[in-house]
């Protein structure tokens, strides 16, 4: 799954940590998704998309690989 | 995991302390022959079986017992489980995730060294290979998390 988690947080001047605050993660997990390491939850996806008023799908997205 | 059936952040650092020490203790009992018998605490316990070595199995019958051997073990394996089962500072989804890879992890690495063990050793060294799999598991799982948990913290400072 692609995301631009950090193009979203660039557009709103969060740091990783102002983010990871926001939506009650460590600092860690929000890097760790920016770099497509881990992919969140549907309730954390949805925290996301609620912190940058838009929807999931404008900041994540489906690849192929992701269809099996 | 529901961080409900997690332990209080608090308590891992002095359950680390306690562990360390028990492990090193159990350790040093079972490899060097250091044994606990001067603190001679021998009391009369009420087993389910009992099996000894010159006589026939027993059920239901009072034993006098060296306690303090059951005592490190007992305090070994709940020390051990307090520290790896309790929660982060920030128990987020992600160390959750991180937490049930280990387990499953941990549960095949644990079985497959067992598998080996008892093809590769005999006699003595196969009963202290099955004592020393009373903790091993904890001791991967241990292992597993908190390496894996470094490993996100330098990918933080890798930036």
């Amino acid at each position: 799954m692609q995301n631009n988690l950090k193009v979203w947080r660039a557009k709103f001047s969060y740091t990783q940590q102002d983010l990871a605050d926001k939506i009650q993660v460590s600092r860690q997990t929000i890097n760790a998704m920016e770099k497509g390491k881990y992919v969140p939850s549907t309730v954390l996806a949805l925290r996301l998309a609620t912190i940058f008023e838009t929807s999931v799908l404008e900041i994540f997205s489906l690849e192929d690989a992701d269809w099996g | 995991m529901n961080s409900k059936i997690l332990f209080p952040n608090k308590w891992k650092l002095p359950s680390l302390f306690i562990f360390i020490l028990c492990f090193l203790l159990l350790s040093a009992e079972m490899l060097l022959g250091i044994d606990l018998d001067w603190l001679q605490l021998e009391v009369n316990l009420p087993v389910i079986t009992d099996n000894p070595l010159f006589g026939s199995r027993q059920f239901f019958v009072w034993v006098e017992r060296d306690i303090a051997d059951l005592l490190l073990l007992s305090v070994t394996i709940i020390s051990g489980v307090i520290y790896a089962f309790s929660r982060e500072k920030q128990e987020d989804e992600m160390i959750t995730s991180i937490r049930k890879d280990s387990l499953i992890w941990a549960f095949y690495f644990n079985y497959a060294v067992l598998i080996v063990s008892i093809f590769v050793t005999s006699g003595f060294d196969l009963f202290l290979i099955l004592a020393l799999n009373i903790v091993s598991l904890l001791l991967f799982f241990i292992i597993r998390f908190e390496w894996q948990k470094r490993l996100l913290k330098n990918a933080l400072h890798a930036k």
